[in-house]
């Protein structure tokens, strides 16, 4: 009979440890008190419990109360894996799990209040219908509010699942452009950010701001910000009435990763000279991309333009005014701006623009008769052309401009008519005509006809004197 | 008869002589009368060479040479242009001494307000189609026919 019991008593002893769960090891239960702080448990719509508030501690290890229906009322506890044994489902597990990461250990968290408020949300599993805090162990002490600590572990619990909308998401942007991304699932605040190729960023609330200084792929991890090891166990003494404990485990945890692709970025310079060499300005351009969609109007000054910063690729350059005096330029200039290895890829066009070109008229005369003279013409005080009228006329091709034409040298003969005539070439006055009239110079007749009556008269008053004198 | 015919005709004959002193008595009045009162229109001024204290009044317009007065003639139209062309009859009344200025003369002309001060240059005989030798910049040029018309004789100054 006593071998029977005995037998019975092993075998009674083997399913209670299957039941209980495999106690690991004992444990030590100590208990620090909050001074003035104080639940009182609601159920029924009443009181019916209430104590002040311990900081629990296994071996050391802070742990929560599961079951606000008991008091701790030992100090030697045993461990438990299987969390069913304290009544609550392995669902209730995982959220209180929920509760703890998000709770008084999680950063920032680490106050009274965040403690009182992960507790109360752990004993709303229990029967509680509600838990008051209070400075006094009467329920007519001041409140304390753990409203906002509350709802801020909820609703980071609620957010446990959602990963910031960037998560695994490649980013294109140009060199300096810089990257703001906004986390639209608001769930930035659980992640700790690493920049593990060291691109710099700030963090504006659940925006990540992004400096793209170089090109290349850089790589972001978001890890959560709080990670530990172990597993969720319950503390308890079956062998008496006391209060469930519980420590927590990590809940799931995921890392995600982000992708910033730095691309170079250019600039089309523009070089705008005429056929003499001359730096034009004012000549208007427009860049468009292979889209044609414009992207930027450039005005050369003094011979030079330069673009926006542009994106890399192919774009068309075309000149959209052309300048005062000039054929326009009707090309298309195809100009790539790729390139490897560099942030900044500056391609350059040297355009060369034709002065249109009037035919100008000069004709030279003097009265009715057609003369040939030497000329020049002058702009700026400068001579840009030398010329002479062949049977009186002369065609020069000259660009559209104020100009001054003067004659130089004329024929033996013909007085210069060196008056300097001002002219203005330009799509008005393309093709016309100036005419010069030049005077003969006059070689005066300046003989004097001799007056030989007095000379005949006095001849004759001699011959008469003595003739009168020989027949007196 | 015949003797007595030619005593009138001598008489007479000094009467006509006095004809060309009048003359020039009157063109003096004349010349001195525009001088005094500054006759514009046709008048620019005057020439005077200190060298033969003679003086004569410079008129421009388009009628034929005046057998007494100094014509402006080609290039500058007033007195103080760079380019003044005088043309004068090779006589007594205008011209006929200038074949004895030499260089270093003065000659000066006026436009009835201010003076301009030449020096004589270069004094030559030029073909009658020789043009360019009247186109001298900043100077005065007087010219008068000789050789029977054949040519001129020029006398260039230069202003100072």
């Amino acid at each position: 009979m006593k071998k029977i019991l005995r037998i019975l008593l092993i075998i009674s002893t083997v399913f209670l440890i299957g039941i209980k769960g495999v106690s690991a090891e004992s444990v030590n239960i100590t208990q620090q008190f909050v001074d003035n702080v104080w639940s009182f448990h609601y159920r029924n719509g009443s009181v019916w419990t209430f104590g002040n508030l311990p900081y629990n501690y296994a071996n050391g290890k802070l742990v929560y109360c599961i079951q606000p229906d008991a008091r701790i009322t030992t100090s030697s506890y045993n461990v438990y894996s299987d969390f069913t044994m304290s009544g609550y489902s392995n669902d209730i597990k995982r959220q209180m799990e929920l509760i703890s990461y998000y709770g008084y250990k999680y950063p920032g968290h680490e106050s009274l209040k965040y403690y009182m408020a992960t507790q109360e949300l752990m004993w709303l599993f229990s029967n509680d219908e509600s838990i008051k805090w209070t400075t006094g162990n009467t329920d007519d002490t001041p409140m304390i509010d753990v409203s906002y600590e509350k709802n801020e572990i909820q609703r980071l619990i609620n957010n446990h699942n959602v990963k910031p909308s960037f998560a695994e998401i490649t980013y294109h942007v140009d060199v300096d452009q810089g990257l703001t991304i906004e986390d639209k699932n608001r769930s930035l605040d659980r992640y700790n950010i690493v920049s593990v190729d060291k691109l710099e960023y700030s963090i504006e609330g659940n925006k990540i701001k992004i400096k793209t200084p170089n090109i290349g792929d850089y790589n972001f991890k978001l890890i959560p910000k709080q990670n530990y090891n172990g597993t969720t166990y319950i503390y308890d003494n079956f062998s008496t009435r006391t209060q469930t404990l519980a420590s927590f485990g990590k809940p799931d945890l995921k890392e995600y990763k982000f992708m910033v692709r730095v691309y170079p970025r250019g600039d089309i310079e523009i070089n705008k000279t005429n056929e003499e060499g001359e730096k034009l300005s004012g000549v208007e351009f427009e860049i468009l991309d292979e889209n044609n969609k414009l992207q930027d109007t450039l005005v050369t000054e003094d011979g030079y333009a330069k673009s926006k910063s542009l994106p890399t690729g192919n774009y068309i350059v075309k000149e959209k005014k052309e300048l005062y005096g000039y054929e326009k330029d009707n090309n298309e200039y195809k100009v790539s701006v790729t390139g490897t290895g560099e942030n900044y890829i500056h391609k350059t066009l040297d355009i060369v623009n034709k002065k249109i070109k009037c035919e100008i008229t000069y004709i030279t005369t003097s009265k009715e008769e057609n003369i040939d003279v030497s000329f020049n013409i002058y702009k700026d005080g400068i001579i840009v052309y030398s010329g002479k009228t062949k049977n009186g006329k002369a065609s020069i091709e000259l660009p559209y401009g104020d100009f001054i034409i003067k004659e130089i040298e004329v024929p033996n003969g013909y007085k210069l008519n060196d008056k300097e005539i001002s002219f203005s070439v330009n799509d008005i006055t393309c093709a016309s005509t100036l005419k010069v009239d030049n005077e003969k110079v006059i070689m005066p007749i300046t003989s004097t006809k001799r007056n030989y009556c007095y000379l005949l008269l006095f001849l004759f008053d001699i011959g008469g004197l003595i003739y009168v004198k020989k027949t007196d | 008869m015949l003797k007595r015919l030619i005593k009138i005709i001598i008489f007479l004959s000094c009467f006509i002589f006095m004809i060309p002193v009048t003359k020039d008595i009157k063109l003096k009045q004349k010349i001195d009368n525009i001088i005094i009162n500054k006759e514009k229109s046709i008048y620019r001024g005057y020439i005077y060479i200190p060298k033969f204290d003679y003086k004569n009044v410079i008129k421009k317009d388009k009628s034929a040479l005046d057998e007494n007065l100094v014509e402006m003639t080609n290039f500058s139209d007033e007195i103080g242009g760079s380019n003044i062309v005088l043309a004068g009859h090779n006589n007594r009344y205008v011209f006929n001494k200038i074949y004895y200025l030499k260089n270093g003369d003065e000659i000066i002309i006026t436009d009835n307000s201010k003076d301009y001060k030449y020096v004589v240059d270069k004094t030559k005989y030029i073909e009658v189609d020789d043009y360019d030798s009247l186109n001298n910049k900043d100077s005065l040029t007087l010219i008068t026919c000789t050789n029977n018309n054949q040519e001129r004789y020029i006398v260039i100054a230069k202003r100072v």
